[in-house]
């Protein structure tokens, strides 16, 4: 395209973006790495102090308890998670009646903040007034006290995995808009000769979903990475270390140790893991996708 | 045979629906059981979780609007997201214009840097940036979240919309330049009004997103000033440990707005989330 004064066109169109760029996202990572190797907290400036900070944090249990639940979150939330999503999505796909009141009830919890959630869960699970205590007695079980599944260590880990692992709206949209997007043409052809839904399904719609799924796995680990609003309104981590996920270990650095050098190093671990899953997850459905076409 | 054939039709039939209602049922089971106590009393909700109010009580709500300044939040909210759609919005369809229409020396690089801000943890940057806006003394401002939120749906919404841009028809251009108008005339009169659409969908993911944030408001804002509705609900849950009846009509107050946003566009917002999910 002709243009008159084009570079000086691209440069001011561009300039904002990359100023706003720089000051958010630029400046505090090159930060990040740079004081993760230092000793630096709310009382003294940054000084270079070598790998010490990770160090620490490596020989620190809760750390590593923090990156065992950040990637067991991980696992179950782009398997069993995403997998929730998909199965909505063939159901709805046939528009059974009630098909669009379904889709929109089931994205609300998605919609909401997630603060909301974390505050909402906590009241429906409160072992004085919630839900807990009616439902043990209506299926007749007695108990002694009734469990604080936030509170107590035996439960709270896949308590708080509940308030999201189930909630997979976001990826029936994302799917339904996908399998939307499927030429009727392969299923009409498929039913003329004779295939079963269940055949088409399996044969035709879930192999087209192969790229989709990928980018679904993507976002829920990333997702999971960064977790942190429910896990703070629920538990903050406890009890104990049950729940502790890497921003809530990074948090706690931060604010309630006041020490910068280490909270930074957390970050920078927790930016690499996240660069690594994202590139292992991106491997993974591309290679599968290549072999495919190569058949 | 036939038979056998349809009652498997039926049985199959049945566990969609109780699938379908099981999920429904979680989904907001949980938001209309919130809705319903935040009109019992104290004593009410104390002593059963499943009983109906037994009048129309709105003293919770008045109790959340007397011990927090959850109408400041509210207008808080509304002038930092409103802001940072706006900026979003400005700055992603000026710089995803010239990454769709022109090839030049540092394109590869952009595109580099925003995919690769697309996937970074809020968390791992958020002690510098206290720092940073420490420093600029813009630490617990609207101007600070505007800023950090407006940065934030950079990345996302320039993916949408430079494979939106690229939908559009360069002939339109094309024949404007050869009829003298200017490049910023080109932008501003052809452009924009064809790519309307595509604003659309980054205001709306951007509003979603932001309305929601927690992380950052929680990190960059220490007072009354800045502070948005999200962490109106960590100050409740801080100050109200005992009265929680007050609690439950904070969350309904939350809850309620985006709920009746979604609700009245969910079309659009469906959209904007399967576009924003799909091309970034």
């Amino acid at each position: 395209m002709k243009v008159k004064n084009k570079g000086f066109w691209i440069v001011l169109f561009t300039m904002p973006c990359m100023i706003l760029f720089a000051i958010v996202y630029a400046a505090p990572i090159v930060t990040v790495i740079y004081t993760s190797l230092c000793d630096y907290t709310t009382f003294s400036g940054p000084e270079f102090s070598g790998l010490k900070n990770f160090m620490t944090i490596f020989g620190d249990a809760e750390f590593l308890t923090a990156i065992k639940n950040t990637l067991v979150w991980v696992v179950l939330q782009s398997t069993f998670h995403v997998s929730l999503g998909l199965v909505m999505a063939l159901v709805l796909r046939r528009k059974p009646a009630g098909w669009k009141f379904v889709r929109t009830a089931y994205m609300i919890p998605n919609i909401i903040p997630t603060a909301a959630t974390g505050v909402m869960f906590t009241l429906l699970l409160n072992p004085t007034f919630g839900v807990v205590k009616p439902f043990l007695e209506t299926l007749g079980i007695e108990v002694l006290q009734v469990p604080n599944l936030f509170g107590n260590s035996k439960y709270a880990f896949w308590t708080v995995t509940l308030t999201w692992m189930l909630y997979s709206g976001f990826n029936t949209i994302i799917f339904l808009a996908e399998m939307g997007a499927i030429d009727k043409d392969i299923y009409e052809a498929a039913r003329v000769d004779g295939a079963k839904p269940w055949q088409i399904d399996r044969y035709i719609t879930l192999p087209l979903m192969r790229n989709i799924f990928g980018t679904c796995v993507t976002l829920a680990s990333v997702a999971m990475v960064s977790q942190f609003d429910i896990i703070y309104m629920t538990t903050k981590g406890g009890p104990g270390s049950t729940t502790l996920n890497l921003p809530i270990y990074l948090y706690k650095a931060a604010t309630l140790e006041n020490n910068y050098g280490k909270a930074n190093a957390v970050g920078a671990v927790q930016i690499i893991i996240g660069l690594v899953l994202v590139l292992f997850v991106q491997y993974l459905f591309r290679e599968k996708g290549e072999k495919k076409e190569g058949r | 045979m036939k038979q056998t054939s349809g009652t498997v039709i039926f049985t199959s039939k049945v566990v969609k629906y109780i699938f379908m209602i099981f999920f429904v049922f979680i989904a907001v089971g949980p938001i209309v059981w919130a809705f319903i106590s935040s009109f019992k009393t104290y004593a009410e909700i104390n002593s059963s979780a499943l009983s109906w109010p037994s009048s129309f009580n709105l003293e919770n709500y008045k109790a959340a609007f007397k011990f927090a300044p959850i109408a400041k939040y509210f207008l808080n909210s509304v002038i930092i997201v409103g802001c940072s759609v706006l900026v979003t919005v400005a700055l992603v369809a000026m710089c995803s214009y010239i990454i769709s229409r022109f090839e030049f020396k540092c394109k590869t690089l952009i595109i580099l840097l925003i995919s690769a801000s697309l996937m970074l943890p809020a968390q791992a940057i958020s002690q510098p940036l206290f720092a940073i806006f420490q420093k600029l003394g813009i630490f617990d401002t609207k101007l600070g979240l505007i800023i950090v939120y407006s940065a934030m749906g950079i990345p996302m919404s320039f993916f949408v919309m430079t494979s939106y841009y690229k939908t559009i028809s360069t002939a339109l251009e094309e024949s404007a330049y050869i009829d003298g108008a200017t490049f910023l005339q080109t932008f501003i009169h052809i452009i924009l009004p064809l790519a309307k659409p595509g604003l659309v969908t980054i205001a709306l993911l951007q509003f979603i997103n932001t309305w929601n944030e927690f992380y950052f408001a929680l990190m960059l804002t220490s007072g009354d000033t800045a502070r948005t509705v999200p962490i109106a609900l960590n100050y409740y849950m801080g100050t109200f440990a005992n009265n929680y009846s007050a609690l439950f009509a904070a969350v309904v107050m939350t809850v309620l707005p985006t709920i009746l946003v979604f609700i009245i566009l969910q079309r659009q917002v469906m959209e904007s989330l399967t576009a924003g999910a799909v091309k970034g």
